[in-house]
């Protein structure tokens, strides 16, 4: 996976009783494919997902960084 | 005959049936813990040109390691195996003949846990593990397979020879090991990796045959290298898994509805077939909240493994139809965020070029129809392992 650029992706939560809290659920990842083109994957925030566990080896390297939600 | 006597009969078979059952350790419906084993299920597509560490047809991801050479993979039409008609082959298009000691490739299959319990690994009482597979080849020799334990990263290796290029079915008896459990859960325990070629790391001493902590040294012993050569194919098909120790027991055919559905808790295509060039499927729903953003969500078509990544060209060719005017479309960018769980996806969609018409619009969304083939073009749900 060729990733461009990652961002993660949060919802509003309010627990009972609680102040609305703001939760990263998703990654959202712009990957370039061979022939130029791009896609975007949305991969959840999950240890048993594979594409996580590449996105987190991905921002170990020097320069990459998931960017925080908006 | 009476009735009394009939009764004493079917008890006598029913008594047989449990014996065998017991001595080969495999028996009944739902033997096979492969699935896909017949390659029946293709999602992806049917061709996959240059291939390296990606999922090919259902449930099989083809690895390769460190190597020049090219290979690609189609499903195959068999005609020439009774009781089958379709097959992963692996088609050498650029050759490596002198294969660097790390070089390596195989077809893999891995199996979450909960599934293999009945094996019961780790236990005094463990049981083997019977592998059988129908392989046709122009490239004879020995072959190698490889049964990695990734819970307890322990390793048990075999092999099989090609003496023809002819289809044959070849088993290979896996033993027991009682070390070791295999954890009862939805993440991958046991791989399986069908070699192809394999260098000096892996192909040297003695093949390992017995379980052990995973080493690299006598894990591919004496493979051949199938990818000297660019005429070379090899195709496999008919794969089974079963507990025992003996001859394997006949391939337990699936419906293909049965092989898709087990197919569809791993990766879906929403809403579409790869194949169909022209959807206008409808598959999703929600509500406008702006004249340019809205949000939706549509359920998947099977409860998927976990949680799956969402994968979607940014060069979408779907409509939101709303109520807005007569049938109002609107032609529809990448959607803006998603939030995934293993039953349904939530999405929203901001900026949006086109006018909703307002917020509080109802509309579904829907293929328009000039969507074109092939995975770039198609919403993909990957819960792989």
């Amino acid at each position: 996976m060729k990733i461009k650029s990652a961002q993660y992706i949060s919802i509003s939560q309010t627990p009972f009783g609680e102040e609305e809290q703001k939760v990263n659920v998703t990654i959202k990842v712009i990957e370039e494919q061979s022939d130029g083109q791009t896609i975007q994957h949305f991969i959840p925030i999950l240890g048993n997902n594979r594409h996580y566990a590449a996105v987190l080896e991905w921002a170990k390297e020097d320069g990459n960084e998931i960017a925080a939600a908006d | 005959m009476s009735l009394a006597r009939d009764i004493a009969d079917l008890g006598s078979v029913t008594s047989r049936l449990d014996t065998v059952g017991a001595g080969s350790g495999s028996f009944g419906v739902g033997r096979n813990v492969i699935v896909n084993s017949a390659m029946m299920v293709s999602q992806r597509g049917t061709s996959f040109a240059s291939v390296g560490n990606v999922y090919t047809l259902d449930r099989f991801e083809f690895y390769k390691q460190n190597s020049g050479a090219a290979f690609t993979i189609t499903q195959s039409s068999v005609t020439d195996l009774a009781g089958f008609a379709n097959a992963l082959k692996v088609d050498c298009t650029t050759a490596d003949t002198s294969l660097a000691s790390n070089e390596q490739a195989y077809i893999s299959h891995k199996i979450e846990g909960q599934d293999l319990q009945r094996f019961q690994k780790g236990h005094a009482t463990a049981l083997g593990f019977t592998l059988s597979f129908y392989v046709k080849t122009n490239k004879t020799g020995l072959y190698t397979v490889t049964m990695f334990d990734r819970d307890n990263t322990r390793k048990v290796n075999g092999s099989y020879t090609v003496a023809n290029a002819n289809w044959n079915r070849y088993t290979i008896n896996f033993p027991a090991d009682t070390t070791g459990k295999f954890n009862d859960d939805n993440a991958s325990s046991l791989e399986i990796f069908f070699n192809l070629y394999a260098g000096s790391d892996t192909n040297t001493g003695t093949l390992s045959e017995t379980w052990a902590a995973s080493a690299d040294a006598g894990s591919t012993t004496g493979q051949v290298n199938f990818a000297d050569n660019t005429s070379n194919d090899w195709e496999i098909t008919g794969i089974q898994l079963e507990t025992g120790s003996g001859a394997a027991t006949d391939f337990e055919h699936r419906s293909f509805a049965d092989n898709l559905q087990a197919c569809q808790r791993y990766y879906q295509l929403v809403g579409r077939d790869i194949s169909d060039a022209t959807p206008t499927t409808a598959f999703g729903w929600g509500y406008t909240t702006s004249g340019s953003a809205a949000e939706g969500m549509f359920r998947f078509e099977k409860r998927m493994r976990t949680a799956p990544t969402f994968t979607q060209s940014t060069d979408q060719n779907l409509d939101f139809q709303t109520n807005t005017g007569s049938g109002a479309v609107h032609s529809s960018n990448a959607f803006t965020s998603v939030v995934l769980s293993e039953m349904s996806a939530e999405f929203t969609q901001q900026n949006h070029a086109s006018n909703f018409g307002g917020a509080g619009q109802p509309y579904f969304l829907k293929w328009n129809g000039v969507q074109g083939t092939g995975l770039s073009a198609s919403i993909q749900l990957d819960a792989e392992l």
